[in-house]
């Protein structure tokens, strides 16, 4: 360990940090109070494919393309991928996600995921009204 | 000091352990998708291979590293079928590798394995989201990369100490030697 190593991991612990903290206390309490309809935004190679509301009924969404498969369940008003055929399995591991701000990611597949909802930075309500 | 023509024997035998080093990187790569350590981080891990990297980093020129790099994150994509998502680590290790060699030339004193071990880390992250993001067409994938920030914390001082063991025992090797002070 060098005088550099210590500046450079209380720089990292630091921006690590300011990047949480805010996340921490007001992030996550506004997206764990938020109780209107939430909405999964599914993007495939950049382009929006789907704006779902995320109901407590279940939904599967199968999205098939020449990179591979995978199966998104929408149920108790979250989503989760549930089968995907990439190699790395990754986007499973993220499990069931019901927060707005939240995202799934499989980046084989290049399929982006997003809970998003109503007065999301303005573009929710747009993408809601088309 | 480096003669300005290489003997052919050097080269050879310099040629040989790269690919020795890229088997083992390969070999770490493969292992790490083995051990059960679960970050409750998509994405995470440990970042085994970067052992190899930085002890050929120490050793060698910045050329073969590079070598070492580009052998092992083509040959991991066949191994483990990842081809699709070559494109992302091939642009980490990329990123990851720059930063790695600059630190390496210019900051030396400064830094430890460990310091830069960490670097290469966090910009592999970095450059794969990057990557991830122009693909996508969204910055929200950086989403992450605090949680992966925070992981790389912990694993770059680990894999920085046990690649200064690695650098320790290899300088004891005779051969190992006659071939640094060649260089």
């Amino acid at each position: 360990m060098r005088r550099g190593d210590i500046w450079l991991i209380a720089l990292l612990v630091v921006i690590v940090a300011a990047f949480m903290l805010p996340r921490l206390f007001n992030g996550a309490s506004d997206a764990e109070n938020y109780s209107g309809t939430k909405y999964a935004r599914i993007m495939v190679n950049g382009q929006e494919t789907h704006l779902l509301e995320l109901t407590k009924e279940s939904k599967d969404i199968e999205l098939s393309s020449t990179r591979g498969y995978n199966l998104l369940r929408i149920y108790e008003q979250g989503i989760e991928m549930i089968e995907a055929d990439c190699p790395d399995q990754i986007c499973k591991s993220y499990g069931f996600i019901d927060k707005v701000g939240q995202t799934i990611v499989c980046l084989p597949h290049r399929i982006f995921v997003e809970i998003v909802g109503d007065a999301a930075e303005g573009d929710g309500i747009d993408a809601i009204a088309n | 000091m480096r003669s300005p023509i290489e003997s052919p024997d050097l080269a050879l035998k310099r040629s040989v352990m790269i690919a020795m080093f890229t088997a083992v990187a390969v070999v770490l790569g493969l292992v790490e998708t083995l051990i059960p350590v679960n970050f409750q981080i998509p994405g995470a891990k440990l970042g085994l291979g970067n052992i190899m990297v930085l002890t050929c980093l120490t050793f060698f020129r910045g050329k073969d590293a590079f070598a070492l790099i580009v052998l092992k994150t083509v040959l991991t994509a066949f191994l483990l079928g990842t081809f699709s998502s070559f494109l992302f680590s091939f642009f980490g290790a990329m990123f990851s590798f720059v930063m790695m060699f600059g630190l390496m030339k210019l900051g030396r004193n400064n830094f430890s394995l460990i310091g830069i071990s960490l670097v290469g880390g966090i910009t592999h992250n970095i450059g794969q989201l990057t990557a991830a993001m122009i693909v996508l067409g969204t910055s929200k994938i950086f989403y992450y990369l605090p949680f992966l920030m925070l992981t790389g914390i912990v694993t770059g001082i680990f894999v920085g100490i046990v690649t200064r063991y690695l650098v320790q025992s290899l300088r004891k090797v005779p051969q190992f030697e006659a071939m640094i002070l060649n260089d």
